[in-house]
């Protein structure tokens, strides 16, 4: 039998020590960083305290600055201007004291964002070939009511980059209200739910000078600018789309569908319900409880029969939502169920039960 | 390759690519994370959570947070989770059958009334018994749930049944949520546009010493102990690195089950929480991803790093190991039940890479490391470790799990730096450096605990004992102070007990060994005498022997302790088994010396399982050895079965006695003292522990270390070697003729008869023999014989008899016979003889395939005529009593020769070799012989004491006065013979028999060279030392300068030839191989090396130790200079250029 040879992993020792040496001088770089990387922050920490110090001054003197009035900048923040970090650092405050304002004050510290030509900084950011940037560049200009950037802003709204098209879809509105939402005629994008709130947020207590636009978007090619439509249309409260509204519970699209039918639920016409319940049999489940939730609020004993059918539905589910709206459209109100034969047998008891206990809380 | 070599190569080989690749893995992960973490950081500066918080448009989420005897805490935490910023929001908490008073403190607390509620089935779960919501509309979000005991899962499942909205999030009840956690956790289901997120994961950080009010974490403090401090490493490098990646890659497989966030519709139609794991959070994860994929439905399973769930983790070993048995329980699980998926290019990323990852990197991981840690202590105990490169390897290992850890904190501290303290950083890294050490092993361990769990079909959860996270809890009491204490202390108290137990264990094996020890000394004496220096032979035997125990005592302590911490009755039956197999086979190999007299060695190994059966069965197993062996088994069983209950020894002892056998093992104590004889070669041999030497023997045979051996210079004794490099051995051929001088001419070509006497030894052959000569003919006839007394055989064995004297040819590593099929082509005087018009017949009474004598035989031209070549009317010897018999006796293969070469006209080379004098040493007319052997004593005019010594072995002495007789019988036989007058008859043994004891190592290759002839001008006797190889040369140079012999001009000779000095010297410098491994002994000038061991032999061979460090480094250099050749040997197929060849 000849003797193994076990000399395999004599690597080269050289092999290792080098491994070793590579080894210490990257742990020794990632303890430089560490340390490094905390040194930094806490002088950036102390100089932001500083900074504010100073910077405050002047915000709080622009606030309550009148026309007649200049802003008065010291040398010592002209001398720290320079700084491009002292600049974001600036803008950022800018932004969030602007954020926590309304009214005239808002416009001064507009002008003295302009004044310190921090919009150059913004601007530039816009042409930044990354994203984030470009994105912060958007954001503050804006915040900061740039219209003068308007166009390069507005061709962002349909920027591949979902941050930058958000951000540039964000600041249209911000700058023009509801105009602004003629980028939906070219959204080539989906919007996301988050951004449909962001804009739906922007939008809040502005009101639209007509409803064409909406006409159109609700039969936009793009599923979420027609979603994004019905959102704004219920919660602006636009009654003259109702018909345009319920063309949209023959679309496909699921969300279309649950959105209009929020719209007809807040702004119901004359024979809503009907119209509702002539769509339960072309749908799925999640769409057939939508309906059934929503005959609570524009139901009327017209669909008192079709709710009792229901309770003789397979899915019990569907049953219980029945049953609850019933209890709401029926004059006898939960006594109703509670005179049914079947009232004493499982599910119809617990469904009963439950539905009893909610409308006597 | 062999395969021992291929396994070692695979399994070495195999670990060091999975560690590779583990680490590629690694760095990728790393790399992957820092890209997707920054993107999340930098999206995530555009979100505004006010406005989100603000929004009606969110989707509602209700969480589900089961409880199970969480009394101490629950109203608290309720209380937390009340205050989490989230407009569409419910709580259920569900109570599963907690034994404690959780719910009655809920209902106090919140002020909670029963509800009727209608509970719609989607998924089947234990039953609910009342849902209570509270009279307090400041608590309309909550809902209590109160049901029977079903585990996590089920109480998760009816949850999900009752939870009104899309989303669920899924957490444990003692966690501390951030207040944005969830309008974070929601983002990622609102942002994605083209495919639906059907799960999200959050962050886990380890709030164990962060200070907590009203649910509400205050301060974030790092861990004081070091447990939860690890685990908050280990929580930052596997969420913050490695999810991060797999959630960029969109294979994530795992979401935590104490914070994740679900879309329910996805749950419901998969069937909600396995009930049937202990990994519910994975598999259903798994099953999620599983549904998407088969229903080709795009999804993805999303993960953000923010901090936003704190909890505490374990800060006991306990708690910690069952978290981790569970933890692999259910990856097992979920693997298992996903199997499918795995390598399925169905199933995309998930089964080609997230499933495959799982398996082959967490799941197998602990396994792979835990065996390898276990063969690297069976390797390092058999000195496999090269432990420079273990150790670099080992530093590079550790550098780069530290490094690992060190970027996952500097990720940490760019990122959300939870530790704002730069000593809190640095304490960090200090934990991560001390983790390889302190906490990874734990982990590993616990692993395979929960395979073996596994195995067992073991599924419980194992308690999650808290001390709490409220201030409340700030001060814990007595018991939880004492608790992790008592965690740390279970499997160390588990070591302790098993400790103590392996030290009664390795006492009771130590003693069993005495026990050998005694019964074999008793038999030995019984058999051979009281032999010489007894009491060191005692005092030697008994420290040699209790230090094996000790040595090896290392390996079933090691197994014993690990397994007595899963299984004490399975620990137990390894060590008693393991202790009886040694003691038994320590016992087996006793008896083996008792027989042959030599201890056996590796040489085992170099015989064929046909060749043992052949020795075996000629020896025979005696009644006595058998009867023995069945007390000793019984004894020792007993002694294992008693003495633990009597004996219990302290914890000091017991670590003292461990601690022992464990420095014992490291020192290699035995193979010091098993150096310590006393003196005697016989004696040494009694004394010294026949495993041990076995197991060496062994050992150093199959793996010992390639030699790297010297190149040494030729020397002026040296051969002129014509090209070393292609064929070592050749060399140019002396032609010294030193026998020429005594013979006469003749024109005839003359016969050779080559008689081998088996076991033919100079110690009680011819004038001087120290034993006395029992071989009268042989005596008389070296008389009228050039003879040399102080002759040497190269072998200790058989094995080397033929190529030695017919071929000079070296060892190769086992034997040149072992060569077999493989022998290269090569010289010797057979087949030089064959080129010279020579009959070449080998005769032999047994089966010439022992020892592959057959095929040198072949090889060479030589007829054989063995036992099949017999006719009915030879007799055979007498069989042993399972009716062995080697074959043919003597006298009548020597007849066979006559009968089958009388009439041969062409000369003849007849080769004859003798087994008569072979143990069992069972003869014809035995007793006669035995007769002759007390006439000869009376003859040698021996004492009674010297009789009564020498009667120890009557057979031994009587098979040689046999053969004598046959060799005396044939003489004058063949002197009837019209080619007497022209025959050379050459007389040796095949080495010294060692059933009779031996004196010096030199003894047993001490044989009679007789050359007989009528050719003879004179006799002569040499002093001068000769040895086996140097016939051939010496035979050839003689018939080349006599009878113009074609002979080569190059030989491979080891062998200078005969010395014909008349008064003791050595000219040559040769090996010798006692036994098919071992290759240890090489004399020169009058120096003999013995491993390490130098003696000078002495005019009448004997050896004395000498200490003379110049001699034996010129020794140690020659016989390196010959090994270093002699291991080319297997891998040429010839010895020599076919240019060579006579033509």
């Amino acid at each position: 039998m000849q003797a193994l040879n076990l000399t395999f992993l004599q690597i080269d020792t050289i092999v290792f020590i080098r491994a070793i040496y590579i080894f210490l001088v990257i742990l020794s770089a990632l303890f430089g960083i560490i340390l490094g990387f905390t040194i930094y922050k806490r002088r950036i920490e102390k100089n932001k305290k500083a900074w504010h110090q100073s910077l405050a001054g002047i915000i709080s003197q622009a606030i309550v600055l009148t026309e007649e009035e200049t802003i008065n900048i010291t040398d010592e923040i002209k001398k720290l201007l320079k700084k491009s970090i002292f600049r974001r650092y600036v803008i950022d405050e800018l932004i969030h004291a602007l954020k926590n304002l309304s009214g005239a004050s808002t416009l001064n510290l507009v002008h003295l964002y302009e004044i310190l030509e921090l919009n150059i900084d913004s601007f530039k950011k816009l042409h930044s070939k990354r994203w984030h940037i470009k994105a912060k560049g958007i954001q503050e200009l804006g915040i900061m009511n740039q219209k003068k950037y308007s166009r390069e802003i507005f061709r962002l709204t349909n920027h591949p980059n979902e941050l930058v098209r958000n951000e540039a879809q964000c600041s249209i509105i911000s700058l023009y209200g509801f105009s602004g939402l003629r980028f939906l005629n070219v959204a080539a994008y989906p919007i996301s739910k988050l951004q449909q709130i962001e804009l739906l947020n922007k939008l809040k207590g502005l009101k639209p000078k007509n409803s064409e636009g909406f006409k159109k978007w609700l039969q936009s090619s793009n599923e979420s600018v027609v979603i994004f439509s019905l959102k704004l249309a219920t919660s602006v409260n636009l009654h003259n789309l109702y018909d345009n509204v319920v063309n949209c519970l023959q679309s496909n699209c699921l969300e279309i569908k649950l959105n209009a039918l929020e719209y007809i639920k807040k702004i119901p016409g004359e024979n809503s319900a009907g119209i509702i319940v002539s769509h339960y049999f072309f749908n799925n489940k999640i769409f057939r409880l939508a309906i059934i939730d929503a005959l609570r609020d524009i139901g009327s004993e017209n669909e008192i029969s079709f709710l009792l059918s229901l309770l003789h539905d397979e899915d019990d589910e569907i049953k219980a939502a029945g049953a609850k709206s019933l209890s709401w459209l029926h004059p006898l109100g939960a006594d109703f169920l509670q005179a049914h034969s079947f009232a004493d047998q499982d599910p119809w008891k617990n469904i009963f039960l439950e539905i009893k206990n909610e409308r006597a809380a | 390759m062999t395969w021992q070599q291929f396994i070692f190569d695979l399994f070495t080989y195999g670990i060091l690519a999975y560690s590779l690749l583990l680490l590629t893995f690694y760095i990728s992960i790393a790399v992957y994370s820092i890209a997707e973490i920054r993107k999340h950081l930098r999206i995530n500066y555009f979100t505004d959570f006010r406005v989100l918080a603000a929004s009606d448009q969110l989707p509602g989420i209700s969480i589900v947070a089961p409880a199970y005897n969480e009394a101490a805490n629950i109203v608290e935490n309720v209380r937390s989770m009340l205050s989490i910023h989230y407009n569409k929001l419910e709580l259920i908490i569900i109570n599963d059958g907690s034994k404690d008073d959780s719910l009655q403190r809920l209902i106090k607390a919140y002020d909670l009334y029963k509800i009727n509620i209608f509970i719609n089935e989607k998924i089947p779960t234990k039953k609910v018994r009342g849902v209570y919501k509270s009279n307090n509309p400041v608590f309309h979000r909550l809902v209590i749930v109160d049901k029977e005991n079903g585990g996590k899962s089920d109480a998760l499942n009816v949850g999900i049944n009752i939870a009104r909205y899309g989303y669920f999030v899924c957490v444990d009840v003692d966690c501390v949520l951030e207040q944005d956690a969830l309008l974070k956790m929601i983002k990622p289901f609102l942002e994605e546009t083209k495919t639906r997120v059907i799960a999200s994961g959050g962050v886990i950080r380890i709030a164990n010493d962060c200070i907590i009010e009203n649910g509400k974490l205050i301060k974030i403090n790092l861990p004081k102990k070091y447990l939860p401090r690890i685990q908050t490493i280990e929580y930052i490098r596997a969420f913050l690195l490695g999810r991060m990646a797999w959630s960029r890659l969109n294979g994530l497989l795992l979401i935590s089950g104490a914070f994740g966030a679900f879309d329910k519709e996805i749950v419901i139609k998969c069937g909600g929480y396995s009930t049937d794991t202990v990994g519910e959070d994975m598999e259903l994860i798994v099953r999620m991803r599983r549904y998407m994929e088969e229903n080709k439905l795009p999804y993805k399973v999303n993960f953000i790093p923010d901090p936003l769930c704190w909890t505490e983790a374990p800060s006991d070993y306990k708690i910690l190991g069952r978290q981790r048995n569970r933890w692999t329980r259910g990856t097992i699980e979920t693997l298992w039940a996903h199997k499918k998926m795995f390598f399925n290019p169905r199933y995309g990323l998930l089964g080609m890479v997230s499933y495959p990852y799982w398996f082959f990197f967490e799941l197998l991981a602990p396994i792979i490391e835990f065996a390898g840690m276990a063969i690297f202590i069976f390797f390092t105990f058999l000195g496999f470790i090269h432990w420079p490169t273990f150790l670099a390897l080992l530093v590079c290992l550790l550098l780069f799990g530290f490094l690992y850890s060190v970027f996952a904190i500097l990720m940490e501290v760019l990122t959300y730096n939870q530790y704002k303290g730069r000593k809190d950083i640095f304490k960090l890294i200090g934990t991560a450096f001390l983790e390889p050490f302190l906490f990874h092993p734990f982990v590993v361990w616990s692993a395979i605990r929960g395979n073996i769990d596994y195995l067992r079909k073991k599924n419980t959860w194992g308690e999650m004992t808290r001390l709490g996270l409220s201030p409340n809890h700030s001060q814990p009491p007595v018991a939880a102070i004492i608790k992790p204490l008592s965690g740390h202390g279970w499997l160390l108290q588990k070591i302790i007990h098993a400790v103590k137990e392996a030290a009664v264990y390795v006492v009771i094996l130590l003693s069993s060994m005495l026990l050998v020890k005694i019964y074999e000394l008793i038999r030995d004496v019984g058999h051979f005498g009281v032999p010489k220096n007894f009491s060191d032979v005692i005092k030697f035997g008994i420290i040699n022997d209790l230090s094996f125990a000790l040595n090896i005592a290392i390996i079933p302590v090691t197994i014993f302790i690990l397994i007595f911490l899963l299984n004490k009755k399975i620990a137990r039956f390894f060590f008693v088994t393991f202790s009886l197999l040694l003691i038994v086979i320590h016992a087996a190999l006793a008896e083996y010396f008792l027989e042959t007299l030599v201890p056996l060695g590796a040489d085992l190994l170099g015989y064929s399982l046909a060749d043992i059966k052949q020795t075996v069965g000629a020896a025979g197993i005696s009644m006595t050895f058998i009867l023995s062996a069945a007390t000793m088994v019984a004894l020792i069983i007993s002694l294992f079965i008693i003495i633990p209950k009597k004996l219990k020894f302290n914890v000091r002892f017991s670590v003292v006695m461990i601690s022992v056998s464990v420095l014992a093992s490291i020192f290699s104590i035995a193979s010091i003292t098993n150096k310590w004889k006393p003196g005697q070669e016989f004696s040494n041999n009694i004394s010294l522990n026949k495993s041990y030497y076995f197991y060496n023997s062994c050992f150093r045979s199959l793996y010992g270390r390639k030699e790297k051996y010297l190149f040494v210079p030729a020397t002026e004794t040296a051969f002129e070697y014509v090209d070393e490099a292609h064929y070592p051995f050749l060399h140019k051929v002396d032609s010294t003729d030193v026998l020429s001088p005594f013979f006469n001419k003749k024109e005839a070509k003359p016969n050779i008869v080559f008689i081998v006497v088996e076991g033919l030894g100079r110690a009680f052959s011819n004038k001087d023999a120290y034993l006395g000569s029992f071989t009268p003919y042989l005596d008389s006839l070296s008389g009228k014989s050039l003879y040399w007394s102080n002759f040497l055989s190269s072998g200790g064995r058989t094995f080397a008899m033929l190529p030695s004297i017919f071929g000079s040819l070296p060892f190769s590593k086992n034997g040149f016979l072992e060569l077999g099929d493989q022998m290269p082509k090569h010289l010797s005087l057979l087949n030089i003889l064959k080129e010279n018009g020579y009959s070449t017949n080998f005769f032999y009474g047994g089966d010439a395939g022992f020892d592959n004598m057959d095929k040198f035989l072949t090889a060479n031209g030589t007829k054989i005529y063995d036992e099949k070549t017999f006719s009915a009317n030879y007799k055979k010897m007498p069989a042993t009593s399972n009716g062995f018999t080697w074959g043919y006796a003597d006298a009548e293969v020597l007849n066979r020769l006559n009968e089958a070469t009388a009439e041969m006209k062409t000369p003849t080379c007849n080769v004859v070799m003798t087994l008569s004098t072979h143990n069992p040493f069972l003869i014809n007319d035995q007793d006669k012989y035995r007769g002759f052997f007390e006439q000869r004593m009376k003859t040698l005019n021996f004492n009674e004491a010297e009789k009564t010594e020498h009667r120890r072995y009557t057979d031994q002495y009587a098979s040689i006065l046999y053969a004598d007789e046959a060799i005396r019988n044939f003489m004058n036989s063949y002197a009837s013979r019209d080619d007497f007058n022209n025959t050379i008859f050459i007389v040796t043994g095949d080495h010294r028999m060692p059933e009779i004891p031996m004196s010096t190592k030199i003894d047993r290759y001490h044989v009679p060279l007789i050359i007989y002839s009528p050719l003879l001008k004179r006799s002569e006797s040499f002093g001068a030392l000769s040895t086996h190889m140097d016939i051939t040369p010496s035979l050839l140079a003689l018939l080349k300068h006599q009878y113009n012999y074609k002979v080569p001009t190059m030989a491979t000779w080891l062998g200078k030839g005969l010395d014909t000095a008349r008064s003791f010297r050595n000219i040559h410098s040769y090996p010798f191989m006692q036994t098919k491994s071992d290759i240890e002994d090489y004399v020169m000038d009058e120096y003999m090396l013995h491993g390490d061991e130098l003696f000078k032999i002495s005019d009448n061979m004997n050896l004395d130790p000498v200490t003379d460090d110049k001699k034996k480094a010129m020794l140690k250099s020659a016989f390196a200079g010959f090994m270093q050749k002699n291991s080319t040997l297997a891998k040429t197929t010839s010895m020599f250029p076919d240019s060579l060849l006579i033509k």
